[in-house]
């Protein structure tokens, strides 16, 4: 634990939002920093200021009539989206009877998953759950897809699981499974297949490399700046693990 | 405080009301207002930073000597 990492993390430290080990961490750093401890207590002087500020609650009759606005303004653009979507799937269903090509459509799930890797780097969200533990890291997909994605940790051959959140690809939700590689990051994209592959798939695009495979009815989709030789190992170690 | 809270742009008061107050997680609140957890803890510590700049240091001062 440095200086800087409490600098990232104070927040959700004072928030309690940190795992065990996190906490641990920071409070040792801590007893320790007198500059880090200033940060921390200034930061608990800010929550207890905004505290004391006076809250009311709405009264219950504008309370009820604000939110059944929203309400309504949500199915609204529910049903927008909905309609927007139907038109799209069209559009798309037309492509390709035009087109008839399977390539096309696989060229743009492809360039789907690099932009999912690269925003997931840009906007600070490459965790909804950050944990290096699988027993952690799998349950939380419960309930958030209607399947449950094989979670492995790749730590003892230098690959850590990090992390998974939930992402969307071509429209539909998938689990994402996040590992590092000293400062890289693979993103390994999960969701049942619809068919039985056979062998890695193999693509770079705008220096991203991407490998496919499918392993017990599942689509595997790993996508990462790391450079070809170590990816390789990476894939080949996930797809017999355990070994 | 009471001022600098209402000065804070909406998306930044309505995480920092949520946190404080409502005493909502983080995933709650990315649930309730429908942004991802990274946008919750960004806005959150940016709201807060801004915060800090338009409290006076003397404001400060006068709570960590009570």
């Amino acid at each position: 634990m440095m200086c800087d990492d409490l600098a990232r993390d104070v927040e959700a430290y004072a928030d309690r939002e940190l795992d065990a080990d996190s906490t641990a961490a920071i409070r040792l750093h801590v007893s320790a920093c007198a500059s880090c401890r200033q940060r921390v207590a200034e930061r608990e002087t800010l929550g207890r200021l905004v505290r004391s500020v006076p809250y009311r609650m709405a009264p219950d009759r504008l309370r009820a009539r604000v939110v059944a606005q929203v309400e309504r303004r949500r199915s609204l653009s529910h049903l927008l989206v909905r309609t927007a979507a139907a038109v799209l799937i069209v559009t798309v269903g037309v492509g390709i009877m035009f087109v008839r090509s399977a390539t096309i459509q696989s060229d743009a799930l492809v360039e789907d998953l690099v932009e999912s890797h690269v925003r997931s780097l840009l906007a600070e969200h490459l965790f909804d759950v950050q944990s290096t533990d699988q027993h952690t890291v799998k349950p939380w997909f419960l309930g958030k897809l209607d399947f449950s994605p094989p979670v492995i940790d790749l730590a003892p051959v230098g690959f850590p699981l990090v992390g998974g959140r939930l992402d969307y690809v071509s429209g539909q939700p998938v689990a994402a499974l996040v590992f590092q590689r000293q400062k890289h990051t693979i993103n390994v994209f999960v969701w049942p297949a619809s068919n039985q592959g056979s062998g890695t798939r193999e693509r770079t695009i705008r220096g991203f490399n991407v490998r496919h495979w499918v392993r017990h009815s599942m689509s595997f989709w790993a996508v990462s700046d790391l450079n070809d030789v170590e990816l390789n190992e990476f894939v080949r170690t996930y797809q017999m693990w355990p070994p | 405080v009471r001022n600098a809270v209402e000065q804070l742009p909406p998306d930044f008061r309505e995480v920092l009301v949520l946190r404080e107050f409502e005493e909502m997680s983080y995933k709650e609140i990315a649930s309730v207002i429908g942004v991802p957890i990274g946008t919750v803890m960004s806005r959150l510590a940016r709201a807060r930073d801004r915060l800090s700049a338009l409290l006076t240091s003397s404001s400060l001062a006068m709570e960590r000597q009570r």
